[in-house]
C-alpha cells in the first residue's frame, strides 16, 4: 500500500478549511472570511468554481466547513455560524444558526443524516443546534458549558456513524463523549449483517423510528471522558465508518512525543454504543507513537475500516493500516527523505549560494504573492516533483515532494481510497491510497 | 569532541527545538471575543497550552531557550562576546534589528532576560512563511552572526588603525615643517 499524489492546485491564500460532499461533486474552500463552493459533474472532471460566500455572513475567520447532501455548514472565529443551501436558480442562500457561543468557533460537523450540527469552540462549550422550521433557524442546545479560565478548547468533533454519541477532544488533552440521542433511525436488519453495513444505512439515513435508547441517557449525558495522551494536546477525532473503533490524535505538545490513539471494540452485540462498552474499550486502547519525522498529526481521516489517514505539521499524511489480527501500525514511507537540516535535500544537489543583500534574504522566506486561483490543477507524475506554482519570487533551492510547505488543517475524503489535503501554505493536494477497495 | 563538532551538535538541537516550536495553529482567545494573541505572551509559565521551555547551551555565554505554546513561540539567543568590543558590537548590531522589529515582523522589541535577541512568531507569521525555511532562518543567522561580529570588529580595528595613522602622519607633518 502506498500513498501518491495525484494532482495539486495553488489558492491565493492560505486555506482556513475545506470540505468535499459525499458524492465527491461539492468542493468548498475557506480563505479567511470567504467560502468558494465548486462543482463538478462526475468525479473524473475538475471542479469549477460556482460561488464565493461568506464575507457578508462571517466577520472574521471560517474555522470549520462541513457538508451534508447539499447543504454547507460554516463556523467562524466570530462565534457564528451559518448553513448554506442552494436555490433551485443556483445561488447559495444562507440560513440563520443561532449558536448561543461567546468565544470563537472551532470546527462545525453533522450528524448523520442531516437532523443535527455540532460545533465546539475555544472556551469548550459544544452546541447542538436542531432545524427549527417554524421560525426558519436552527436552534442549538447545549451539550457542555464553556469555561472561559479552562485551556478545553474543543479542537475537534466527530459523530458517531449512528448519530448516538458526540466525540470531542479538547486542548488539554481529554477525551470527551456525550450522549445525543438523535431522530435518524436505526433500520431493521437481517441477523449477521456486518456493522459497516449498518452503519452505511444510518448515514443514508433509512429506516424505521428509534426506539428510545435507555442504556444512553438523556442528551448531554456524559458517557465516557479519559485523557490518552496525558501532557500533551489533543487535536483531532475520528470514527470509522462502522462505529466500533475511534481514533485520537495528540500533538506534541507539553514535551510529550505526538501519538495516535485508537479505541476498538466500541459496539456491543446489538451494533450500539453504549457508556459500558466505551469503559471497557478505554482499557485496551492502543496507543502509537508516530515513527519518522512527523510533528504531530491535527486531522484524522478513516477512509475504511481498516485504513486510516493522519494529517498535521508534518507537509505530508501519514497513513495507518489495521492488521488481519487488530492492532494498527503505520504504513507507507514518511515522503522524502529530511537531511539534519530540517530541508529537504534531493540527493545529490548543491547547496544554493546565500543571497547577498538584506532584501533578498527577507524576499527567500516570503511566500510568492502573485499566484492565481487555478482550480484544475495539473497532473503530478508518478516520481513526484516541484509542488504547483512555485512563482518567480522563491529562491532556487532544494526542490521540495510532492507535499504542503505548510501546517495541513484539514482533511476530506473523496472515494475509493482518494482524499483531499488543504494546508496553510494555499495548496490543495488531492492523494490516492492504492490498495483500498 | 572538537569544537567545529560541539557546534555542529549545538546547531543541529537548535535546529530541532525550533522545527517543533514552529508547530503553531490558530488559537482565538478564550478571554476575550474576537481577540487572537500569542498564548506564549499573555499566560504565564505552566498553563497548560504552554509547553515546557527548552534551554541549549554551549558554554557559559553562548545559548538558546525556545518557548512553545499552542499559537506562538519564542525563540531566544544569546551570542558568545570575548571582549567588550565584541559586546558593544552584539548590541549595536542587535539594537538595530530591533528598532525594526515591525518591518521584520518575527523580532521582539525587547529580548527576554538574560538573552540577546528574541524572536517572537506566531500562528499568523506561518500563513505566509513557510516553518521550514522559517527555521533555516534562525538557524543561518544564529550560525553566521557570530562570523558577522568578528567580520565587523576587524574592520573597526582596521578602521581604527588607519584613523591613528592618518592622525599621527599629520601630526608628524606639523612637526617637521616647525
Amino acid at each position: 500500500m502506498s500513498l501518491r499524489l495525484v494532482s495539486s492546485a495553488r489558492l491565493d491564500a492560505s486555506i482556513s478549511a475545506h470540505a468535499v460532499s459525499g458524492d465527491g461533486k461539492l468542493l468548498a474552500v475557506a480563505r479567511e472570511n470567504e467560502i468558494s463552493i465548486l462543482d463538478r459533474a462526475s468525479p473524473s472532471q475538475n471542479w469549477t468554481p460556482v460561488a464565493r460566500v461568506g464575507p457578508c455572513q462571517h466577520s472574521q475567520r471560517v474555522s470549520g466547513l462541513a457538508w451534508s447532501g447539499s447543504q454547507l455548514a460554516s463556523c467562524s472565529h466570530d462565534s457564528g455560524a451559518v448553513v448554506w443551501t442552494r436555490t433551485p436558480q443556483g445561488a447559495w442562500s444562507p440560513n440563520l444558526v443561532v449558536t448561543r457561543l461567546a468565544r470563537a468557533a472551532l470546527c462545525v460537523r453533522w450528524a448523520p443524516g442531516g437532523a443535527a450540527l455540532a460545533l465546539g469552540a475555544v472556551d469548550g462549550a459544544v452546541v447542538v443546534c436542531h432545524r427549527d422550521e417554524e421560525r426558519s433557524l436552527w436552534a442549538p442546545r447545549m451539550l457542555q458549558r464553556g469555561d472561559p479560565q479552562s485551556a478545553a478548547a474543543v479542537q475537534d468533533l466527530a459523530w458517531h456513524p449512528a448519530g448516538s454519541c458526540l466525540a470531542s477532544v479538547a486542548a488539554d488533552g481529554s477525551l470527551r463523549i456525550h450522549a445525543t440521542p438523535c431522530r435518524v433511525a436505526l433500520p431493521e436488519m437481517e441477523t449477521g449483517t456486518s456493522a459497516a453495513t449498518r452503519a452505511q444505512h444510518h448515514l443514508a439515513g433509512a429506516g424505521a423510528p428509534t426506539p428510545p435508547s435507555t442504556t444512553l441517557g438523556a442528551f448531554g449525558t456524559l458517557l465516557y471522558t479519559a485523557t490518552p495522551s496525558p501532557g500533551a494536546w489533543a487535536m483531532s477525532v475520528a470514527w470509522d465508518p462502522s462505529g466500533s473503533c475511534m481514533a485520537v490524535a495528540s500533538s506534541c505538545g507539553g514535551g510529550a512525543p505526538p501519538r495516535l490513539t485508537l479505541i476498538a471494540g466500541l459496539l456491543t452485540g446489538g451494533g450500539a454504543c453504549t457508556a459500558e462498552a466505551l469503559r471497557e474499550a478505554g482499557t485496551r486502547a492502543q496507543t502509537l507513537d508516530l515513527r519518522g519525522p512527523c510533528l504531530g498529526l491535527t486531522s484524522l481521516l478513516f477512509l475504511t475500516e481498516d485504513v486510516l489517514v493522519g494529517a498535521g505539521f508534518h507537509g505530508r499524511p501519514l497513513v495507518f493500516r489495521r492488521g488481519a489480527d487488530g492492532p494498527w501500525a503505520q504504513d507507507c514511507d514518511p515522503g522524502p527523505q529530511e537531511d539534519a537540516g530540517g530541508a529537504q535535500q534531493p540527493a545529490g544537489s548543491p547547496t544554493p549560494a546565500r543571497p547577498a543583500t538584506l532584501a533578498q534574504r527577507i524576499r527567500m522566506f516570503e511566500v510568492d504573492e502573485n499566484r492565481s486561483l487555478n482550480v484544475q490543477g495539473r497532473r503530478v507524475g508518478a516520481g513526484g516533483g516541484k509542488a504547483a506554482g512555485v512563482g518567480p519570487g522563491r529562491p532556487s533551492g532544494p526542490a521540495r515532494g510532492p507535499e504542503h510547505a505548510s501546517h495541513i488543517g484539514s482533511l476530506a475524503g473523496l472515494a475509493q481510497g482518494a482524499f483531499t489535503s488543504a494546508g496553510a501554505d494555499g495548496q490543495l493536494l488531492l492523494w490516492q491510497v492504492t490498495g483500498v477497495r | 569532541m572538537t569544537a567545529s563538532a560541539t557546534r555542529g551538535t549545538y546547531l543541529a538541537e537548535v535546529r530541532q527545538a525550533i522545527t517543533q516550536a514552529l508547530c503553531l495553529m490558530d488559537y482565538p482567545s478564550p478571554h476575550v471575543e474576537g481577540h487572537n494573541k500569542p498564548v506564549i505572551e499573555v499566560e504565564g509559565p505552566g498553563h497548560a497550552l504552554i509547553a515546557a521551555p527548552i534551554v541549549l547551551t554551549r558554554g557559559a555565554q553562548e545559548g538558546c531557550l525556545v518557548e512553545h505554546s499552542i499559537n506562538s513561540s519564542r525563540i531566544s539567543l544569546r551570542f558568545k562576546a570575548q571582549d567588550e568590543v565584541e559586546r558593544c558590537i552584539i548590541d549595536t548590531h542587535l539594537k538595530f534589528l530591533m528598532h525594526r522589529a515591525e518591518d521584520l515582523g518575527i523580532v521582539r522589541k525587547i529580548p527576554m532576560a538574560g538573552y540577546d535577541v528574541t524572536f517572537l512568531i506566531t500562528h499568523a507569521h506561518l500563513t505566509t512563511l513557510s516553518p521550514g525555511l522559517l527555521c533555516d532562518l534562525l538557524v543561518t543567522f544564529l550560525e553566521n552572526f557570530g562570523t558577522e561580529v568578528k567580520a565587523s570588529k576587524l574592520m573597526l580595528k582596521t578602521r581604527s588603525r588607519i584613523a591613528v595613522d592618518g592622525f599621527w602622519g599629520t601630526t608628524q607633518d606639523l612637526q617637521a615643517g616647525d
